[in-house]
């Protein structure tokens, strides 16, 4: 389980305070997976950080509950420049349990298990610049699932593959989340996307990010883009847009200003 | 038919510009004091080479060079590590760096041999400081440039500082280190052979010296070409070590 509470973050710039986020209070159940959607800018990456221990909230509490064993809280899939280019395809995924000091041995053959799940076998000792885009974040994929980590972070790891490839990544990431029932944090900015993932999708609004909306998605798993799913995807993406079109109005204005100072 | 050709005509140029070099120089079209014909400095370079005179002068300017390098690169390197990793360090540090930076080290060298004695140690000296400034400044501009995204995973993982500095820094930042490794040896080369122009009974600046003021001037060409075979030899057997330190960078 994952509650936050009452979460607010507040950065200091050149002595000015800028608020990022504002009274976020979130619960996550047990292998439920979580759309967050919002403009960009609204301290959606934040909230993940925070999630991830990487940054401390200025107000708040975060609470996880885990089932003990020897695995982190939380393991983090970044968007596509996250692998090390100097490190191969192996490195990159055993990594994460390299930093946990895993002997060289032992991630080393989970890493090529786990690998072979993502359909990666016969590019351990390829670079990430030698993979496409797909295959770069299945690495990702592989490398945050070795640590066995109950609650899986996301920051729009999908947004820069094409369309048919971000489908079919898509679809191993229900497959995957199916088999391992992990608690999925997932940040995208496309809604549709944030539909068909998720049992709910959280519309946070510019910044400093709020909580506009917490919408159940009542489409039944396991999810087959078939003619009734997509019509009702597209039908939750005008109300979902309804309430996140002011907000992305709003902080293109924001950033317009900032620009033009 | 047409790709061989062209890949074979940078050579084939310089066989022509040879060819008429050496004709103008037995017609007497030129000054053969100043460009003696080719065949003339061949065989300068074939019998200073059999005597061993060039290899022994290469060996005294590559020894110099080697000692000058490994010093000043050996101490920039550790250091411009801790000063990109530490911000409080560099913000004392960098100020000397930037006014002692510009600085042509060879104004140094009179300061350095009233110190030092004109001898190898100030020379050496002298090339350690050409090869230290390009070194330090690189490689904390490498670590500066590591992206800031990579050390979020890394940290992401729970990784220690001793593992972040090792898997993400270092290499992150290696590119850069090696490019301002060249820059250093370019420096050191050309700080070496400054000196033993300057002072020096051995040497190739010292050979170049002498060519000069005795006018052997295919002694002096002899011993450019020898110069630039060091200089070739060098960022030859960089690009090697360079492939080898960074398997991810070639395609």
């Amino acid at each position: 389980m994952l509650a936050l509470l009452h979460l607010y973050k507040h950065y200091i710039v050149n002595d000015e305070t800028i608020p990022a986020l504002h009274d976020i209070s979130l619960r996550a159940a047990d292998h439920e997976f979580i759309s967050i959607v919002g403009p960009s800018g609204c301290g959606k990456t934040t909230l993940l950080k925070i999630i991830a221990g990487l940054v401390a909230p200025t107000s708040g509490s975060l609470h996880i509950d885990i089932p003990p064993g020897d695995h982190p809280s939380t393991a983090m899939v970044f968007q596509e420049q996250g692998l090390f280019p100097w490190l191969t395809v192996l490195d990159n995924a055993a990594f994460s349990l390299e930093a946990r000091g895993v002997r060289r041995r032992e991630r080393t053959e989970r890493a090529r298990t786990m690998l072979a799940r993502m359909g990666l076998s016969g590019f351990e000792a390829r670079y990430p610049h030698q993979l496409s885009g797909g295959m770069r974040q299945r690495v990702s994929l592989a490398r945050a699932f070795l640590v066995d980590a109950p609650i899986l972070l996301m920051d729009e790891p999908f947004s820069a593959l094409d369309a048919q490839t971000r489908l079919l990544m898509q679809g191993q990431l229900l497959d995957l989340w199916r088999e391992d029932r992990k608690t999925v944090i997932y940040i995208t900015h496309d809604v549709e996307e944030a539909i068909y993932l998720g049992d709910r999708v959280v519309v946070m609004s510019a910044r400093p990010g709020r909580i506009l909306q917490d919408i159940t998605i009542p489409l039944e798993r396991p999810r087959v883009l078939d003619v009734p799913t997509m019509a009702k995807i597209t039908e939750m993406r005008w109300q979902i847009w309804s309430v996140l079109e002011a907000e992305v109005r709003s902080s293109l204005r924001d950033s317009m200003a900032s620009a033009l100072g | 038919m047409l790709p061989a050709l062209e890949r074979r005509a940078p050579l084939l140029l310089a066989f022509t510009f040879l060819a008429i070099w050496e004709l103008a120089a037995s017609q007497k079209w030129i000054s053969t004091l100043f460009f003696p014909a080719p065949s003339l400095i061949a065989r300068t370079l074939f019998d200073n080479l059999r005597t061993g005179e060039m290899i022994e002068q290469l060996a005294h300017t590559l020894t110099r060079m080697a000692l000058g390098f490994s010093a000043g690169a050996g101490i920039a390197l550790p250091l411009g590590l801790i000063l990109g990793w530490s911000a409080r360090l560099r913000r004392l540090v960098m100020p000397f760096i930037a006014v002692i930076q510009p600085l042509p080290k060879t104004a140094v060298l009179p300061l350095i041999m009233v110190i030092f004695g004109i001898g190898e140690q100030s020379r050496v000296i002298v090339v350690a400081m050409s090869a230290f400034f390009p070194v330090i400044v690189s490689t904390i501009t490498g670590v500066l440039g590591v992206a800031p995204l990579h050390i979020e995973v890394a940290q992401s993982y729970g990784a220690a500082r001793r593992k972040i500095f090792a898997r993400v820094i270092l290499p992150g930042a290696l590119p850069v280190i090696m490019s301002g490794i060249n820059l250093g040896l370019n420096a050191a080369l050309t700080i070496v052979i400054v000196t033993e122009i300057i002072y020096a009974q051995r040497g190739l600046g010292a050979a170049v010296w002498l060519a000069w003021q005795t006018f052997r001037t295919e002694e002096l060409y002899a011993t450019l070409v020898v110069i630039a075979a060091l200089g070739l030899g060098i960022h030859q057997l960089l690009s090697v070590v360079s492939r080898r330190l960074m398997p991810w960078r070639t395609e």
